[in-house]
């Protein structure tokens, strides 16, 4: 904390002179910042792989799926529910279709690679992620519900869906970060 | 020892004898004879089976030999080359005031070769319905070729459901043999949502994220100070 409040200084001089940037630069190349571990970076590759490989298959039984459940949901709810086409469901006359990103697939298998424990046999690993698999899906369909009803009392789509997603999203990576079995950082 | 036939299977084997020398002797049924591609039919104006496309393939009695009772029932003339057309579903299912597509598939039968016109028409109980453009004419050179059918809506176009009907014909004037084939779509102007995380979902994810590593940092800092 002591150390902080000369660089802090500093800063705010950068507006005036160059000199005093120069040094601050310096005194930044001296600060050691961590790196990140190869398993994290392979980890964080092979999640890419994953989600572009998931986006190569259509996954319309999941969309169905997931559609029927909402659909169900809002019926419960007391909304005016009909289905339109495999993936796409009207609600209070308004019309919704159920996308890959909406299934939580991409994040599903997005996960895998963080998850999975090489010190676990297969079997050990596929069940841990069947059980996730459960887990996403339920949050996912509350996440969805929950998109519709505060949509359906005002709020804007953007807001009640992309911004809830982002929420969701979070949630599944402070899930993930919790049952990690690998390092961030590298090891100085 | 040996046996020595009865009397009743004597006039049983020679029966037998007689049915296979002549299977056409019996009544005033037809004969069962393979002609062009293993077709045949089974009594006079029957068509051939297996079933073709084209003319030319309706059986015909004609007698054989001197004998007026027995009939033989053959495919007669060569298949005439033809064609069937096919329709993939209109997708989207739904339209506002964009196009929904559909692959128009010709299937060429008996060696069918040449061009095929398409026209289109909508029809529905709302109007102004949707327009389709007549699809590029389809060339056939080895067993099929595919065409286009576009369909588009307007702001104006009402909404409901509508019927898009393909009708074709060759180069001769002819129809397809299964005629004309017809898929559906529906006008509807209330606008579409997707639902999914989108840019604004990633953008709030990065935030958060970013947040929660500052968050981090900062306590592995205050927690190497300590």
């Amino acid at each position: 904390m002591e150390r902080a409040t000369p660089v802090a200084q500093r800063e705010r001089c950068v507006a005036m002179s160059s000199q005093p940037l120069l040094h601050a630069k310096l005194d930044l190349a001296v600060i050691r910042l961590p790196w990140l571990s190869r398993e994290f970076l392979l980890r964080s590759s092979l999640v890419a792989l994953f989600v572009l490989l998931t986006y190569q298959f259509p996954w319309q039984w999941l969309r169905f799926v997931t559609s029927a459940a909402v659909l169900r949901i809002c019926a419960s709810l007391g909304m005016a529910t009909a289905r339109v086409s495999f993936d796409t469901i009207r609600i209070q006359g308004q019309l919704f279709r159920v996308v890959i990103a909406c299934t939580f697939v991409d994040v599903l298998m997005g996960s895998i690679p963080l998850l999975w424990d090489v010190r676990k046999s297969l079997h050990r690993n596929a069940s841990r992620l069947l059980a996730v698999a459960v887990i996403f899906f339920v949050l996912n369909l509350v996440r969805l519900a929950i998109a519709q009803v505060l949509y359906f009392r005002g709020v804007p789509w953007t807001l009640a869906d992309e911004v809830l997603g982002g929420f969701a999203y979070f949630a599944v990576w402070l899930f993930v970060w919790r049952q990690r079995t690998w390092r961030l950082l590298r090891e100085v | 020892m040996t046996r020595t036939p009865t009397h009743p299977a004597l006039a049983f084997l020679v029966l037998g004898a007689l049915l296979v020398s002549s299977p056409t002797t019996l009544g005033q049924s037809c004969s069962f004879k393979p002609v062009l591609q293993g077709r045949v039919c089974t009594k006079p104006g029957a068509p051939c089976k297996p079933p073709t496309v084209g003319s030319g393939h309706v059986g015909k009695c004609t007698t054989e030999g001197l004998r007026p009772e027995a009939l033989a029932c053959e495919c007669q003339g060569s298949p005439t080359p033809s064609y069937n057309i096919t329709l993939s579903p209109l997708t989207p299912t739904y339209i506002d005031t964009d196009v929904a597509t559909s692959t128009i598939t010709v299937i060429a039968f008996n060696g069918f070769s040449g061009t095929v016109d398409f026209s289109c028409t909508v029809s529905g109980l709302s109007h102004p319905a949707p327009s389709c453009a007549n699809p590029a004419a389809a060339i056939v050179t080895d067993g099929s070729a595919t065409s286009l059918l576009k369909v588009s809506a307007s702001t104006s176009a009402a909404e409901g459901t509508y019927t898009v009907t393909v009708n074709a014909v060759d180069g001769h004037g002819r129809p397809p043999d299964n005629g004309a084939q017809s898929s559906s779509v529906s006008v509807s102007h209330v606008r579409w949502i997707l639902v999914g995380g989108g840019r604004i979902a990633i953008l709030t994810f990065v935030a958060l994220l970013a947040l929660w590593s500052v968050r981090l940092l900062w306590r592995n800092e205050r927690d190497a100070w300590r």
